[in-house]
């Protein structure tokens, strides 16, 4: 079919083709010989598939559904998002293994899973639907130790160019009937599959918060801390040189519930202005640089929703309803869009993520 | 670089098969390879293109007078693009490895992006032949990684 007979594309263009392709083909054009076969594992060329223009972000919701009694994700098509109820039937229901209840991500298309009940870990990539099971530490405290509340936090660390994992902890001592009084700091590295435990974090009177979505920016994980569900500040672990650091939150008057997340890759922080966040005034506030807050925008109370969830593409919320449906909400006009997916109403039942597909993968990285 | 003389500078391309294209250097510029021959002052009055012949050399010139023109909008200039791609796949080819050596990086990525949305849905085979590509797996191997993603032979079109 070719009048030329013999295409033979320079190796540049071939790869500037491939790079092109959605992940699904090239996972299917491996098998087209070694050289392309070679190609797919190139650290090089992941990078360059990942950051292809046309790679948009894509919504995911991990969600409990009541019909199976299972965690599932929902994974959206690339359009936009407004009038959703016509493109239904194009969302993609993922299966998340294990039961795993709560999903943080996604970074470099990488999403990390736990299950509470047994500590079990896992490392998945929705779009090569890999799927690795991570290790358990083993126990540095005897069993009357209860875990209170967990925190999880994962990067890049780019000096080794290894994804690392940090699992925060909080315990309570059942035979002095006390809290543990430090954190219990665990960190997990890809490239040598294992973990080790780092110093205690100490934080008196400090409570660290999981993140709305992964809080990962330049080589740094961020988490909101407050004290008495007051004074909110962001704590910040760099992922390279594993040190901690406390930022100042922004200056605002009245700070009773909060959360982060991402906007426009800077942490942005929710702050509701009563300790009910149905029906509060919901200020967001911007971290451009470390330390240094901007007001982005003011959210009016209306009754249909409890909490954000996050931004959908630096334009529009996300919000849980009164019902734990998914709704959009266009700050400009006021309107909510129900993008009908449900969650089961408790706050671990309902969360969205942005992702872009990618061959990153769940192995960790290789040399180029 | 503007010409301070109101005549409009032409530039003569010659093309594999010797035939001579007589277009405004302005046109001719956006082809980096042209302009730092230009620059180097390497080329006299005609430029000897002689990985491009004059069939393709018709469809570049084309496309390059779409893009000198400034008072084209967004909106029009991506229809002129898409519709510039609805080309048979042994055309494109001929058109990506003339961009690629007269580096034209707008042409290059409009072209990969169309092989690209032809090819995704296609098979395995397709591919080799349309590519020339010689399968050098054995059975087995190309059996072993057929099976890592199973699914993702799911929806391919018919050859």
């Amino acid at each position: 079919m070719l009048s030329t007979g013999d295409p033979k594309l320079p190796e540049d263009v071939v790869i500037e083709i491939l790079s092109r392709l959605p992940v699904k083909s090239l996972l299917r054009f491996k098998c087209v010989c070694k050289y392309w076969y070679t190609l797919t594992k190139k650290p090089s060329f992941i990078r360059k598939h990942l950051n292809r223009e046309n790679n948009h972000a894509r919504l995911l919701v991990h969600h409990y559904n009541l019909d199976t009694n299972t965690y599932v994700a929902a994974l959206f098509p690339d359009k936009k998002l407004a009038g959703t109820l016509s493109i239904h039937e194009e969302i993609d229901r993922l299966h998340i293994p294990m039961g795993m209840e709560t999903v943080i991500g996604s970074i470099d298309s990488l999403f990390f899973l736990h299950n509470g009940l047994d500590d079990n870990m896992a490392l998945w990539n929705p779009a090569t639907r890999e799927f690795r099971l991570l290790p358990v530490p083993h126990s540095i405290f005897p069993p009357y130790f209860s875990t209170i509340w967990h925190i999880f936090g994962f990067g890049l660390d780019t000096l080794t160019n290894n994804y690392k994992f940090i699992w925060i902890r909080s315990f309570w001592d059942e035979q002095t009937d006390n809290p543990y009084p430090s954190y219990v700091v665990a960190l997990y590295t890809l490239g040598s599959d294992s973990w080790r435990y780092a110093n205690p974090l100490e934080l008196p009177n400090r409570t660290i918060h999981n993140s709305l979505c992964a809080t990962y920016v330049n080589g740094a994980y961020y988490w909101i801390s407050s004290k008495n569900d007051e004074n909110h500040s962001v704590l910040s672990f760099n992922m390279s040189s594993e040190m901690f650091r406390e930022i100042q939150g922004p200056d605002h008057p009245k700070k009773t519930w909060g959360s982060i997340t991402l906007y426009n890759e800077c942490i942005a922080m929710f702050i509701c202005q009563t300790d009910v966040v149905l029906q509060s005034i919901i200020d967001v506030w911007v971290m451009e640089e470390e330390g240094c807050w901007t007001k982005l925008l003011t959210v009016e109370p209306f009754p249909e929703v409890t909490r954000p969830l996050g931004f959908w593409k630096n334009e529009n919320l996300l919000f849980e309803s009164s019902t734990s449906q998914v709704v959009l909400y266009d700050n400009d006009t006021g309107e909510t869009t129900d993008l009908g997916i449900h969650g089961d109403g408790t706050n671990s039942g309902l969360s969205v993520f942005s992702f872009k597909e990618s061959l990153v993968s769940v192995e960790g990285q290789n040399e180029d | 670089m503007a010409t301070t003389t109101t005549e409009t500078k032409m530039l003569t391309l010659c093309t594999s098969d010797k035939q001579q294209f007589q277009i405004e250097e302005t046109i001719a510029l956006q082809a980096v390879t042209i302009r730092n021959m230009v620059e180097d002052e390497c080329a006299s009055n005609v430029i000897p293109l002689p990985n491009v012949n004059s069939k393709i050399m018709i469809q570049i010139i084309e496309y390059l007078k779409k893009h000198v023109d400034s008072s084209v909008s967004k909106e029009d200039m991506e229809k002129f693009d898409s519709a510039f791609v609805e080309k048979k796949l042994s055309e494109i080819f001929d058109i990506i490895l003339a961009a690629n050596y007269l580096n034209i990086k707008n042409l290059l990525d409009i072209c990969c992006q169309r092989v690209a949305d032809v090819m995704k849905n296609k098979s395995p085979e397709w591919v080799r032949r349309t590519f020339n590509i010689v399968n050098d797996f054995t059975a087995e191997e190309e059996a072993k990684i057929r099976k890592e993603h199973e699914w993702a032979f799911e929806g391919v079109d018919e050859d």
